[in-house]
């Protein structure tokens, strides 16, 4: 008898000690690496290296699908989950998402399928009466690892920008890969989606790190600093429009900063390519470039001094040139705004500063607008801004098509104007050497900086329109949406003294505010009035 | 219910007014698919857009593709493979290995395919270029859908579930390894 309820004591402490037991484990994934041949560059499925998962949510799920505890890992893919029951059933389930409360919120979907979250998990297993360790781990031979990979490539972005700024809270950021992204390309949609080509008979980009951390980039260009890339097709050799070349530039050096590695690749099935984003052969070197670019600043990061590389800045001086007058500056954001702001931030790296940029063809930058540029470009390139003067016309401003057409340089002509007393002004513009164009133009203010409006007709030869334009400084952006050969115009605001006649004479009026976010109430308004006045006749009707 | 249809008109005319196209690849007409990278963002790469037309045909007939590329660049040559999906028989005499000069004059260059399939749904015939311009090389990949007769009904994911939080999550088991700590 005595021996009897020592037993049934013996279960019941050893039940009270072990009515609780940890999990614990390691999340891994695999992922294949590049294996570069000159400028040739494959993935190397001989060279699969398991890495961690870091970051990731994981769940205890029992055998009701429900989940009964949950973490993330660490940064060495490692975690625990506490106190679970005993001798239950459970399975660890792991989401391909990077959650930290006002931290970050990163995840991969199949936009393809619902946008499911990728998840992996275990088996349902008990959990005994001792702790346990479970790893789990996803395997580059199926459709697993990459979701992963990818995450891989994103928190190592942001941890490059935590150690500059720990105080940053990355806005939420939506990854879609699929294997049926056979079309879709992969680009960065310019608010909170990244859409990543998957397919595995041709182009898929998940394992393509440089990649995933250039399309990031401008995430981050957009969220923390300011983005005025017009985007399209794009390319190293190119003579690009200002804002697209320091954008793609931007994106290209970032994805060798942040990895440490400036070759740069993407991998398209049993083919692929690569540049190296320090050192690549100069091609049609330039402001305009965005090779130029990514040279410029990753060579302002680097620890590797050359020729003419003497600076070692590291991350933090570009993050809080980025962040701080590049987000606000009153020009188009370009090379010219990065290098002016970034010289003033670092007056005793100037000299420096000159040399690297000198290295790419590049006349010292002296201001934000690119002002006392050399004449190594078309002619009618120069200046980058033309100034105008309220009521005073400004006849030969030319764009053409000589390096391409969309989104090349002189595609787009901008001209800055100061507004010193709020009225209507009209606005027109007239080309002076045929009516083969159909120019149109955006204004935008400098302080804030945002545009304000937009003026797309499809009249040929000229573009008119009256808007009320508050005090301030503006720019405006004029191009052919003709795309022709060479167009010049005679541009003026305001008064009509010394503009071109013109027999094509359209004209409409408008304020700014048609295009202002705010009016949307009025449009809103507008809406409502549609809907409810022929609802006030019915009713009309109706008590007759 | 006359003053709720009154109501919604006005209000449908709104929404059809402000609806755009969602996709890249647009309906034409009922047989023909066309779609163009000009004008959409584009990772870095060779510069070169595609514009595509397809005719969408019955399984077995054969689909007219009118491929056009063009390049920003002025001097170099362009390559390009053309590989088709299993499913899919090249009809034409369209080399699946192309070269082509690029010049000021001659950036624009056409490549028409005749192809058909034996199976119903959206197949995919590939482009890979590359544009060599002196000792650089860069590449870019395009897909061209060949749709052919019905679509496949998209087959439902059975891993598609909900999570706790009501997201849709696709799962699927994972390589474990389980271990007793004493």
């Amino acid at each position: 008898m005595k021996n009897k309820w020592s037993i049934l004591l013996l279960v019941l402490l050893s039940t009270l000690s072990l009515s609780a037991v940890n999990i614990s484990g390691t999340i891994s994934y695999e992922r294949i690496n590049p294996l570069h041949n000159g400028s040739s560059t494959i993935l190397d499925y001989n060279n699969i290296t398991t890495e961690k998962a870091k970051q990731v949510i994981v769940e205890a799920i029992n055998s009701s699908g429900n989940s009964i505890a949950t973490t993330s890992t660490d940064d060495n893919g490692e975690y625990l989950l506490s106190s679970l029951p005993s001798n239950t059933n459970i399975k660890i389930r792991v989401y391909a998402k990077m959650f930290k409360s006002s931290k970050w919120d990163v995840k991969v979907v199949d936009n393809t399928n619902g946008n499911a979250l990728y998840v992996v998990e275990g088996d349902l297993t008990s959990t005994g009466t001792s702790n346990s360790q479970r790893n789990l781990k996803t395997l580059a031979s199926t459709t697993q690892s990459p979701p992963f990979a990818i995450l891989g490539s994103i928190y190592l972005a942001m941890q490059k920008v935590l150690v500059a700024d720990s105080s940053v809270v990355f806005p939420t950021l939506k990854m879609n890969w699929t294997v049926n992204n056979v079309e879709s390309g992969t680009y960065y949609d310019g608010h909170e989606n990244i859409m990543i080509q998957g397919d595995q008979n041709g182009d898929s980009d998940e394992y393509d790190d440089h990649i995933m951390i250039h399309e990031w980039g401008h995430y981050f260009e957009a969220k923390f600093s300011r983005a005025d890339s017009i985007g399209g097709g794009h390319t190293s050799g190119d003579h690009l429009d200002i804002r697209l070349a320091f954008g793609e530039g931007w994106g290209n050096a970032l994805s060798g900063i942040i990895t440490d590695d400036p070759i740069y690749f993407d991998t398209m099935s049993s083919s692929g390519w690569n540049m190296n984003v320090e050192s690549a052969t100069h091609d049609t070197p330039g402001w305009f470039s965005e090779a130029s670019t990514q040279r410029i600043l990753y060579n302002l990061y680097d620890s590797h001094d050359d020729t003419t590389d003497h600076l070692s800045l590291g991350f933090k001086p570009i993050y809080e040139v980025l962040v701080g007058p590049q987000k606000t500056t009153k020009a188009f954001t370009s090379l010219f705004t990065f290098i002016t702001a970034l010289k003033e931030k670092q007056p005793s790296s100037t000299q420096k500063i000159d040399a690297i940029v000198g290295n790419e063809e590049i006349a010292t930058i002296d201001d934000i607008y690119g002002t006392n540029r050399l004449n190594n470009v078309e002619a009618i390139t120069l200046p980058i801004y033309t100034p105008l003067t309220i009521n005073r016309a400004e006849n030969n401003i030319c764009t053409s098509t000589t390096y391409g057409v969309s989104n090349k340089l002189n595609n787009h002509k901008y001209i800055k104007f100061d507004i010193n007393e709020k009225k209507s002004y009209p606005i027109e513009i007239v080309q002076t050497n045929g009516r083969t164009s159909d120019p149109d133009f955006a204004i935008f203010q400098t302080y804030p900086f945002k545009q304000v409006a937009l003026s797309e007709s499809d009249t040929k030869g000229s573009e008119r329109k009256t808007y009320t334009l508050p005090i301030g400084s503006y720019i405006l952006d004029l191009y052919d949406m003709q795309n022709t050969k060479k167009a010049c115009f005679s541009v003026n605001i305001g008064d009509k003294s010394g503009i071109a006649p013109d027999n094509n004479n359209e004209s409409s009026s408008d304020t700014i505010g048609t295009t202002l976010p705010e009016n949307k109430i009025i449009a809103l308004l507008l809406i409502l009035a549609i809907m409810f006045i022929p609802a006030l006749f019915i009713r009309t009707e109706l008590k007759i | 219910m006359k003053k709720t249809k009154l109501l919604l008109a006005p209000l449908l005319i709104i929404m059809g007014l402000q609806a755009k196209p969602t996709e890249d690849t647009k309906v034409e007409n009922s047989n023909i698919k066309s779609g163009t990278t000009i004008g959409h963002y584009q990772k870095p790469g060779a510069p070169i857009d595609m514009t595509y037309d397809s005719t969408k045909v019955n399984a077995g007939e054969v689909s007219d593709i009118n491929i056009t590329l063009t390049t920003s660049a002025t001097s170099g040559t362009m390559q390009v493979s053309i590989a088709f999906d299993e499913a899919i028989k090249n009809e034409s005499n369209t080399e699946e290995n192309l070269t082509f000069e690029i010049t000021p004059e001659q950036r624009s260059f056409p490549i028409n395919i005749q192809a058909s399939s034996l199976e119903d749904g959206l197949h995919y015939i590939r482009l890979l270029t590359k544009v060599d311009k002196g000792t650089a090389s860069k590449l870019r990949a395009f897909a061209v859908p060949m749709y052919v007769g019905e679509p496949k009904p998209k087959a439902k994911s059975a891993n598609i579930m909900k999570a706790m939080s009501g997201e849709n999550i696709s799962v699927s088991k994972a390589v474990e390894t389980i271990e007793v700590i004493e």
